[in-house]
């Protein structure tokens, strides 16, 4: 039994050994590595955001800049058949590390293009974890609600968030989100007792959001709330200058996982009640298992 | 012709050959353990030549050479305490990441950007 890690970012869902490792590039742009050495990576478009096909100088463009990539034997006995049947997969060499397998894929159900490079001979680690391929995943989540999970902690979206940039340093990921009326910031900051013991937890929750001393609220030890509507005339000077003067916040301590969680939403409307009960019940950090099932193969 | 010379272009370390490395601690470089738990670092200041010969110059000939010291913050602390010349910088980073419980991401760009620091003071060197 392998313990598994499941993995849901901008839309692409996958299983992967709990001892493997996930890098952030980009948005559309994940590194799999193993022992802090590079597995795979995964690059994906959805549907109507790329002009054409990908040709061989494209994908060499992507991955290697400078050099050349042509089209290769695909290696059908090392896929999955359940890999097969969901993806329209070629393969390619790159002129200059002919040690590595590129993976062009087309979902066949919602066109999703995705492209995997597999370091040197790490497709037999694909090969005694058929379950990473087999749970590859490219399908939209429903529109109203889009859940993400990545490293240990994990969260949902409300409609029309999109992610803008993102940050995994050390103590402090940052995440940022936006729709055409609102912005949105979450926040870890791992470990929280090295933070406490420099900061306050409002002095931090008050660096975090910029939350004024006299708005902030606290429902219980380890949580802190925000919320900020501006009065009439604020809101129309604010609207004249396209600013974002709703706001709500919160941050909470969870001391077991010694993570602080927060979440910033700002708006250019007043936020729905609906929407932060969404972000704050949908946020918070994974429970390892104690001993996690393979999927069915 | 020193002047038209070109400069050479500074070799820089593949992330797989920089994760190799073992980082070791300058034998020059004094150290000491604070009360506060916080490590204390003097090292003697590297200075251009040009400055240099300005110091010995100007300076009194019985003057020390000029050095600075440096506390390290609790991280920074752990970190220089796990440089014992035993560890790679991907042992480093590993044992790093599973003591804070953060993921090896993380962990590589904060021990990275720390020993790059102090490579850069001379106060450690990878070997």
């Amino acid at each position: 039994m392998t313990r598994t890690n499941h993995i849901r970012w901008n839309h692409l869902h996958l299983d992967i050994p709990q001892h493997w490792d996930v890098i952030v590039k980009a948005r559309r742009h994940l590194i799999l590595e193993n022992d802090l050495k590079p597995i795979a990576e995964l690059r994906w478009q959805p549907t109507g955001k790329h002009a054409g096909p990908l040709s061989g100088k494209k994908i060499a463009r992507q991955l290697a800049p400078g050099t050349d990539c042509s089209r290769s034997e695909v290696l059908t006995d090392l896929l999955p058949a359940r890999f097969r049947s969901k993806f329209a997969v070629e393969s390619f060499a790159l002129d200059h590390s002919s040690e590595d397998t590129v993976l062009l894929l087309t979902c066949k159900s919602c066109t999703t293009t995705l492209l995997i490079r597999v370091y040197g001979k790490s497709l037999e680690s694909f090969q005694s974890h058929p379950f990473v391929l087999e749970s590859l995943n490219c399908h939209p989540d429903p529109p109203e609600s889009v859940k993400w999970q990545i490293q240990d902690f994990f969260f949902s979206l409300p409609e029309g968030f999109e992610l803008e940039r993102s940050s995994f340093r050390f103590g402090l990921t940052n995440l940022c989100f936006k729709s055409s009326e609102a912005e949105l910031r979450l926040c870890r900051l791992a470990p929280a007792s090295q933070h406490l013991q420099q900061n306050s937890f409002a002095t931090l929750f008050q660096s975090f959001c910029g939350a004024r001393p006299g708005h902030q609220r606290d429902a219980d030890p380890s949580a802190l709330h925000y919320h900020y509507a501006p009065k009439l005339p604020e809101y129309l000077w604010g609207r004249i200058r396209r600013k974002k003067l709703y706001q709500a916040a919160s941050f909470t301590h969870i001391p077991h996982h010694d993570r602080i969680l927060g979440y910033s939403i700002r708006s250019k409307r007043p936020i729905a009640n609906s929407v932060k009960t969404m972000i704050q019940d949908g946020y918070g950090i994974i429970q390892k298992k104690k001993a996690a099932d393979l999927p069915d193969a | 012709m020193g002047l038209f010379r070109k400069k050479k272009q500074p070799t820089f370390l593949t992330r797989d050959q920089a994760l190799a490395c073992t980082p070791v601690r300058n034998n020059v470089v004094d150290w000491e353990i604070l009360e506060s738990g916080l490590i204390q670092v003097e090292y003697v200041l590297v200075l251009k030549p040009f400055l240099q010969s300005i110091f010995e110059r100007f300076g009194s000939s019985t003057a020390e050479t000029p050095t600075r010291k440096i506390e390290l913050d609790t991280l920074g602390s752990q970190v220089w305490q796990m440089i014992d010349g035993s560890r790679s910088t991907a042992e480093l980073i590993e044992e790093f990441a599973r003591h804070h419980k953060i993921s090896n991401q993380e962990a590589e760009q904060s021990i990275s950007l720390f020993l790059r620091e102090l490579g850069k003071r001379g106060l450690i060197a990878l070997g």
